[in-house]
């Protein structure tokens, strides 16, 4: 299938999944970030540059829809392909621990940084606490999510993937 | 560092992030959406509405059907007509539920004559706990202004942040950057909510300071709007008090469960005609 209306079709199903699944459908509160693992994973499969894309439009479509200020998530989200695509070509495509080791690290990262944005911004919370009762479920259930997506991703991009991968069946 | 330098996609990148980070810090305060932004949105919302709905839809059909366990598993065709029969009731639901909420609306507006709303519905939240921000499809073409409350029938919701054509962007009053002079209503005490940063039971809920130090304030205290400020109106319900403060243990005066229930936000309604709601920050 081609990558771009994968990509296209990911970034739409992911801002739904975001915006009104996981806020009705989540664990006390701790929901997973479906397009923070749709992008780690699109960068695992296609480079830091694909990965970055993804990021950057699927992110800028969240502020512009959801959030409350243009790029930060789109920042966030790029930064975040960019880094992910590191693996890229370095391990077979059907490996999902690293897929997910890096979306669960992504996913902790962005959190983290949202809370210093937050506490910089004048917000008072408990900033280890909250670290530790929301950012790593959240980290675990976007990694779990991540290897879902991945396997979608791999059968969607099979051929672009297998012209990369020959070796893998 | 010189192959950091040598590598023009990273270099691009990096400065992509930048860029974007720079955008994100000029746009977090009061700004006017931009005509591409309002258009962009304009086009999701229609998709978006779509998919708030047959999400709804879904996960309440698949509710319906964990809640089912007496049904006869082996009769196929029984299956299939209580499958059907569930979908109906589950439509009929929607509907009577739906129908229950606008008439408590209605029964809202009606208790407050002075006051002008337009009804729209929550098409889409915000990722995470960091920001209750979400999207509602009503905009200026419904006469939505930035900064206009937001209410349902049960209280203040909260207000509207940025306004496009057919949508509109409205942070929760539970948002830890929202702030709103409320009272004691019993007492008449004057004070002030904001949003607590939290996770799990303790998300969406909210904060009451600066009561005088003499504040008579007990459990079960309605909170309310004072009007101070001119931003919202006078005497809607903000919340409940859950546990007082006393003097010298913490900073806040009392812990209050927000009269809105946030987490089944369907509904609402935007309050217009309240003076200059456009210019105030």
């Amino acid at each position: 299938m081609n990558k771009k209306l994968v990509a296209f079709i990911a970034i739409l199903l992911c801002l739904e999944l975001d915006s009104t699944v996981f806020t009705r459908v989540n664990i006390a509160d701790i929901r997973p970030d479906a397009m923070l693992a749709a992008t780690v994973s699109f960068a695992i499969l296609e480079g830091s540059f694909s990965g970055a894309v993804f990021g950057v439009i699927g992110g800028l479509l969240m502020d512009l829809l959801f959030g409350a200020s243009l790029g930060l998530y789109g920042a966030l989200y790029l930064a975040a392909g960019l880094a992910a695509g590191f693996f890229y070509k370095k391990f077979y495509a059907d490996n999902l621990i690293v897929p997910m080791a890096a979306a669960a690290a992504a996913g902790f990262t962005k959190d983290l940084l949202l809370a210093l944005i937050k506490l910089i911004g004048g917000a008072r919370f408990p900033f280890a606490g909250l670290l530790l009762r929301y950012a790593l479920p959240s980290a675990v259930m976007t990694a779990l999510l991540c290897a879902l997506i991945h396997i979608l991703f791999k059968r969607l991009l099979v051929r672009q993937v297998m012209r990369r991968h020959p070796g893998l069946h | 560092m010189r192959n950091l330098f040598n590598n023009k996609p990273l270099l691009i990148a990096i400065v992509a992030v930048l860029l974007l980070l720079l955008l994100a810090a000029l746009t977090s305060g009061s700004r006017t959406m931009s005509f591409l932004e309002s258009t962009v949105g304009v086009v999701v919302q229609p998709v978006q509405s779509f998919a708030s709905r047959a999400s709804d839809a879904i996960i309440s059909f698949v509710e319906n059907l964990l809640n089912t366990t007496d049904a006869d598993v082996e009769n196929q065709k029984l299956k299939i007509q209580i499958t059907q029969l569930q979908q109906s009731l589950s439509e009929m639901e929607a509907v009577k539920a739906e129908n229950e909420r606008l008439k408590a609306l209605l029964s809202f507006t009606e208790s407050t004559p002075d006051l002008t709303y337009a009804t729209g519905t929550v098409i889409g939240r915000s990722q995470g706990i960091w920001f209750d921000t979400f999207t509602i499809n009503i905009g200026r073409s419904s006469g939505v202004e930035k900064n206009m409350p937001v209410v349902n029938a049960s209280g203040l919701v909260g207000r509207v942040t940025e306004v496009a054509a057919t949508w509109s962007k409205v942070t929760a009053v539970i948002d830890s950057s929202m702030s709103v002079s409320v009272m004691v209503e019993r007492t008449r005490d004057s004070g002030m909510v904001r949003g607590l940063l939290e996770a799990g039971s303790d998300s969406d809920k909210l904060e009451l300071y600066f009561l005088p130090a003499d504040s008579d304030l007990i459990p079960g205290d309605r909170i309310v709007t004072s009007g101070i400020g001119g931003l919202y109106p006078k005497g809607i319900l903000v919340g409940t008090v859950l546990s007082v403060s006393r003097s010298g243990e913490s900073d806040r005066n009392a812990l209050v469960q927000p009269a809105v229930d946030f987490r089944h936000l369907e509904e609402l309604m935007v309050v217009k005609g309240l003076e200059s709601t456009e210019t105030t920050p």
